[in-house]
């Protein structure tokens, strides 16, 4: 919404005290939107990012720290459990302790237990206190180096666990990529494995793509990367002088919270045979859309100072004719050090299984 | 029923399709789904069960941070209390859904508040066995506002309990000076000035190489911005 001079009038407030908000808690809810786990394992992340960071004499004692996705206090939990406000400062010992939070992790319960091994642990939360159902962050600073283990279905199932490291995964092209394969395979590949509030077509039968297809994607892939970038802030459509990112991945410097790392800019673009309506898009309009996402993705790096810049086509044209879409722009890309990637979106689950036998 | 006060779909001014009969019709039924949204989203956020100046506390900042999310308040006005904000009308709903069994409550007792007089006291939770169906729907109908109120939550979870029943008193707002304890803080009724959105909707202006935070962040942002101001000093 544009805004009018009286929307700018903070009557007895001061421009400076809100900039010193800004400075120190910058990224706090940028994950509104996303997935509750998705949230709550990587603010977990953060959470113990932070508390390295404040906490460099390494004080807390050498034993795991369990966070349940319950943010609870009935029953005979209400009796023993301690309300932690602020916990996302960094300020607090959490290891050897059982930590009952939100999706958010602002605040948190904290739960003493008493355990002597990992069974023990595991079995206090399953059966004492039957919570072995919610989704667990397991925070293991033992080993020679941290890590953090995610229970998406809860303790109750140890087997099905998702292992990161605590530091954070390095932000490379490949693990981009990578994160985004599993992405498409599980949720853009075919209109079987898209959600029925993230169709990408609006008429799969005439390869008519929807007119929001960008936007599907892009909430698809932010929910991706901060799943997997764990430490890192991922935001869309940021305003630069040169136009709208798609998506930046970024991170507060570990050893200076006041520094912003801008690991990666993504350029998204969706090729298309047709407009939503179903009138045709030019072969030669769809090379133009290509060359601009290359000049977008190098401006917009360049802008933000991002580390790496790539160009991700999503390629909804009636045929697939693989890579060569990408052979006026090679050197181009080379020059401007863009790094090009496409996946085909299949327009019926039928075609892409023709296309897997080599019809 | 037409979205609860969604302003992309129409003006503070009124809505184009809703006549005043309409407003008044439905402005129960509203405020009901909305009071079940704070105590679902405090339920979420870790706040449950939630004591009822905590309540009041959280309906003020759902109505005075609205704007944020392009939503209209619910009530753009608040008597000025020394013990914060409270909505009769809010508490007269909450003995109603606790009648029904929607809304249970714990630890009763009475208190004596600021200005002397006494009142009911406790904590208050959802009845899930009920409100679940009524959750499901408003989660389908009303997506924007349901997303706003919980996050609203997140946001103020940050808090100690006794840190969100004071918080208001630094609002930008509801502190204000020009509005005397005993006054009506006006921010959407007769009056379209609001600091607090503005505060919050300013830190568009502030972040760090010229970042836009998205809507959740700036609320909290705000939220942790009042905390500073509640304490006078940093918290990190």
């Amino acid at each position: 919404m544009e805004q009018k001079p009286s929307d700018l009038d903070l009557g007895e407030w001061k421009v400076e005290d809100l900039a010193l908000t800004a400075k120190s808690f910058a990224g706090i809810g940028t994950d509104d939107h996303l997935p509750l786990e998705v949230r709550f394992l990587s603010r977990i992340a953060k959470l113990i990012q932070e508390r390295k960071v404040v906490d460099s004499k390494r004080s807390d004692p050498n034993k795991p720290a369990v966070f349940l996705l319950a943010p609870i206090r009935r029953g005979k939990i209400s009796k023993t459990a301690i309300r932690v406000p602020m916990l996302d400062n960094g300020l607090n010992t959490l290891n050897g302790w059982i930590w009952l939070v939100s999706a958010a992790v602002n605040s948190g319960y904290r739960l003493e237990v008493d355990f002597q091994d990992d069974d023990s642990l595991f079995t206090f939360v399953t059966d004492s206190l039957n919570l072995g159902d919610v989704p667990a962050v397991v925070y293991e600073p033992r080993g020679p180096s941290a890590k953090i283990r995610y229970y998406p279905s809860g303790l109750r199932e140890p087997d099905k666990c998702a292992v990161y490291p605590a530091k954070g995964e390095e932000v490379t092209d490949k693990r981009i990529f990578s994160v985004i394969e599993r992405v498409y395979q599980q949720c853009l590949k075919t209109p079987d494995a898209q959600s029925r509030a993230g169709k990408l077509w609006v008429r799969p039968d005439r390869c008519w793509p929807s007119s929001n297809a960008e936007a599907v994607v892009q909430l698809n892939l932010k929910a991706g990367l901060a799943g997997q970038f764990l430490t890192c802030i991922i935001r869309e459509e940021q305003t630069t002088p040169e136009g709208r990112t798609d998506l930046e991945i970024e991170e507060k410097d570990p050893l200076n919270r006041g520094v912003i790392i801008r690991h990666a800019m993504i350029e998204l673009k969706i090729l298309r045979s047709f407009h939503e309506g179903g009138s045709e898009f030019p072969p030669s309009e769809t090379l133009d859309w290509i060359k601009s996402g290359v000049l977008q993705a190098y401006e917009y790096g360049t802008q933000k100072s991002a580390k790496l810049a790539t160009l991700c086509c999503f390629d909804m044209r009636q045929t697939d004719e693989k890579e060569s879409c990408f052979d006026h722009v090679l050197e181009l890309a080379r020059n401007k050090r863009v790094v090009l990637k496409r996946w085909y979106i299949y327009s019926s689950s039928g075609s892409y299984r023709k296309a897997m036998s080599g019809q | 029923m037409n979205s609860i006060g969604d302003t992309r779909q129409d003006s503070y001014g009124g809505t184009p399709t809703s006549t005043q009969e309409d407003e008044e019709r439905w402005a129960p039924i509203r405020r009901r789904v909305r009071l079940i949204m704070l105590l679902h989203a405090s339920e979420s956020a870790g706040l449950a069960p939630i004591g009822i100046l905590q309540l009041h506390s959280l309906a003020y900042l759902s109505n005075v941070l609205a704007p944020v999310w392009e939503l209209r308040p619910l009530d753009g006005k608040v008597m000025k209390r020394r013990g914060g904000p409270f909505y009769p009308v809010l508490q007269h709903d909450l003995d109603g859904l606790i009648s029904q069994g929607l809304v249970l409550i714990t630890n009763l007792g009475y208190k004596r508040d600021d200005d002397g007089r006494w009142r009911l006291d406790g904590n208050f939770y959802l009845n899930y066995r009920f409100a679940d169906p009524i959750i499901k729907q408003y989660h389908e109908a009303e997506n924007h506002m349901a997303t706003f109120i919980d996050e609203l939550a997140y946001a103020f979870s940050a808090l100690s309990e006794e840190d969100l029943q004071s918080v208001v008193s630094e609002d930008a707002t509801y502190a204000d000076q020009l509005t005397g304890f005993g006054n009506v803080v006006d921010f959407g009724e007769w009056r379209a000035l609001n600091y607090s959105a503005n505060a919050a909707n300013y830190f568009n202006r502030l972040l760090s190489g010229g970042t836009l935070p998205t809507l959740g962040e700036k609320l909290h942002l705000y939220a942790r911005h009042l905390h500073w101001r509640l304490h006078g000093t940093k918290t990190k």
